[in-house]
Parts: structure tokens; sequence; C-alpha cells
């Protein structure tokens, strides 16, 4: 009997218990604080998922029209200012001096030849306006080639034959002088 | 076309969705907010961390929001997703207080039951029967803290942790059995000084 009414106690003050377990009131205003979390969450996610989308294939079109831009600039480039590196090395003889001063590592050849790359239309067409009609461009004589010259045109022809062969005459005589053994053998 | 999965797993075929006009989120948040601030309090047993794993719960429900047609039981799926959300953030450890399990044992209610009064204070039981509960395993706890939610009935709970009612009702008759159990022993150590 005791244990009966024990018993009906204790469930009674679990009853009690558990009845207030979870019976609790949120702090005041719980609908309005999740409703203004859920509409920052929604501002937030605003941006459509297509949008994001058209975003992301416009800037791989613009990269693809970027990356094709560049390369035909570059061919262009590489293609049109050989000719004008040659011409301008030509006539102008300052510049192979700088080339030279310059240490010939990779890096300063490539960079030496740049400005020549970077200013090639107008270099170009400077060449070409001063290009000579003969090859190999012809340069003024020196002094004992002029005096020579002189000598050529003023005498005759007969003359400069005949003196011609008296020099070959003394020079061979003069090499067999030199030649000892062979002069020898020969009186023998 | 496969159905597409959401919070609460309450979908069903497109031949067995009520024809019933879909609850918007204003209209959920209205009807079940202290519904599931209750689940996620009867869990947590924290209002900062309930009031979080609330927003938490909307807050998924507004990601599946296009698929709220599809759900047969807004009260049951509602108190699953809360339940759900509510058990996700105690397990993450994100959570003000938790449960110190060392602390159930038999010798721990002793102290606290001689700490006490001749009558001791609801706060102090209250304190007591989380303890007893916090020491019951998950098959009987769960049933036993949705059950003291008062807007859930047996069926209801059935429903959210997708178990048979009979099974609800077992677990809560045991965990029940268990409480009472270390109740009687709590009171006779009291009497006993």
């Amino acid at each position: 009997m005791a244990d009966l009414k024990k018993n009906k106690q204790i469930d009674e003050i679990l009853d009690s218990l558990l009845a207030q377990y979870s019976d609790v009131e949120p702090r005041s205003g719980l609908e309005q604080r999740i409703l203004a979390n859920l509409g920052d969450r929604a501002r937030n996610e605003t941006v459509p998922w297509w949008s994001v989308k058209w975003l992301w294939a416009g800037a791989a079109v613009a990269a693809v029209i970027i990356v094709a831009a560049v390369l035909t600039a570059g061919r262009r480039h590489v293609i049109a200012p050989i000719p004008s590196v040659v011409q301008t090395q030509q006539h102008a003889p300052q510049q192979p001096k700088v080339q030279r001063s310059l240490p010939t590592t990779a890096s300063t050849v490539r960079h030496s030849r740049k400005p020549s790359v970077v200013a090639g239309p107008q270099n170009t067409t400077l060449a070409l306006s001063q290009r000579p009609a003969i090859f190999p461009t012809p340069t003024p004589l020196s002094e004992q080639e002029r005096l020579l010259f002189t000598y050529l045109s003023n005498t005759p022809q007969e003359v400069v034959v005949a003196q011609l062969q008296r020099t070959d005459q003394k020079e061979a005589d003069a090499f067999w002088a030199d030649h000892e053994p062979w002069s020898i053998t020969r009186a023998h | 076309m496969s159905e597409q999965a959401i919070p609460g797993e309450m979908v069903l075929n497109s031949a067995t969705i009520r024809e019933a006009a879909v609850p918007t989120i204003e209209t959920l948040v209205a009807s079940y907010s202290l519904m599931v601030f209750r689940i996620a309090y009867s869990i947590l047993r924290n209002h900062h961390d309930a009031e979080d794993a609330a927003q938490e719960c909307f807050l998924r429900v507004l990601k599946h929001k296009d698929h709220l047609h599809k759900v047969r039981n807004v009260k049951t799926w509602m108190a699953r997703v809360a339940w759900t959300t509510a058990l996700d953030k105690r397990r993450s450890g994100h959570v003000t207080v938790s449960f110190d399990e060392e602390q159930t044992g038999i010798g721990a209610l002793l102290d606290l039951s001689a700490a006490a009064d001749d009558q001791l204070e609801s706060a102090q039981m209250q304190q007591l029967l989380r303890r007893l509960i916090s020491g019951l395993p998950e098959e009987l706890r769960f049933p036993l803290e949705l059950s003291t939610v008062q807007e859930l009935n047996s069926s209801e709970i059935a429903e959210i942790m997708k178990i048979p009612e009979g099974s609800v009702r077992n677990r809560l008759f045991r965990a029940r059995q268990q409480l009472k159990e270390k109740f009687a022993i709590v009171l006779e150590g009291r009497k006993h000084g």
C-alpha cells in the first residue's frame, strides 16, 4: 500500500516536471527576428543563378577575345620588324657598338632587339628610302689606294708590265740567294 | 522524374499531394515558430541556442521553399526539421550549455538532493530531471524529449522519428520507468539524510 502511494507520488512529480520541461516561452519578438533574418538572407541571395551563369559565360567570351587579339597583334609585330632590324643596323653604325658593349646574355639580346621592334614602322621607312643601289656599299679609297690608282692611270701599260717583270725577277733572285743548299746543289 | 530530397524527407508522390494552397514562409513562421522553438529547447536546454536553432530551421525551410507543395503534413515536417536542426547543433558542439554525462550518476543525484532543503525548489527539480533525462540512452531520450513539447502527440513523434507509433509508446514507457527508478533512489537518499 505504501509502495503504491509512493509510486503514485513519484508519477505525479514526474508528470509535473515533464510538463514544465519544455513549456517555455521564447523572448518576445521571436517571429519578427526570424522574419528579419530570413529577409536578410533572401536579399543576399537575390542574384539569381542564371545571372551568375551568364556572368561566367561573358567572362569566358571576353577572355577568349582578349587572347585572340593578343595573339594576332603579336604575330603582326613579329613579322613586320624583321627587315627593319637588318636595314637599321646597316645604316646606323652606332647601334652595333651599343649592342656589342652590352653583355651577351639571352635577356639582354632580347632586350636590345625590343626598341627596333617597337620603332619598326619609322625605321623601315627610313631604311627603304636610303637603300643603296649597289651591293656591297662603296667605301672611299685609302691614301695608298688613291696613289696607286693615280700611278696606274698616268703610266703606260707596257711600262707597268715591264716594271712588274723586273720586280718579279729581283724577288726570284733574292729568294734563290737566301736558299743556300739549293744553290750548292745546282752548282754541283 | 526523381523527387528532390528536402529536410525531413517527408516527400510524397505527386499523386498523393494535396491540392491545398502552398504555405508561405511568413505563414509557417507565424504558425510554427513557437513549436520549433520548444522542440529546439527540449534538446538544447538553452534559450539562446534554441532561438539560433529556430532561425536555422526556418533558413533550411527557405532553401526548399520551392518544394513546399510536396509536403503532406506541414506540422510534422516542420517538427522534424526543427528536431534534426537542434540535434545537428547539439552534435556540432556549438551550444552554450552541454550536458555533463558523468554527473548523471546516482552519487551526483544524491549530492544534489542532500544539498536541497526539505522542499526542493522547482529549479532544482528541473535540474535534477534534466540530468536524469540526459543520462538516458538516445533511443529513449529522443522520444521523451519530443513528448515534453505539448504540441506533439505520440503519432506525430513517430512520424518525426520515422518509427512506428507503438515503438514510441514503448520507448516512452521505458523512459518513464527508468526516470521513476532514479527518482525513487533520490527520494530514498533524501529520507536517510
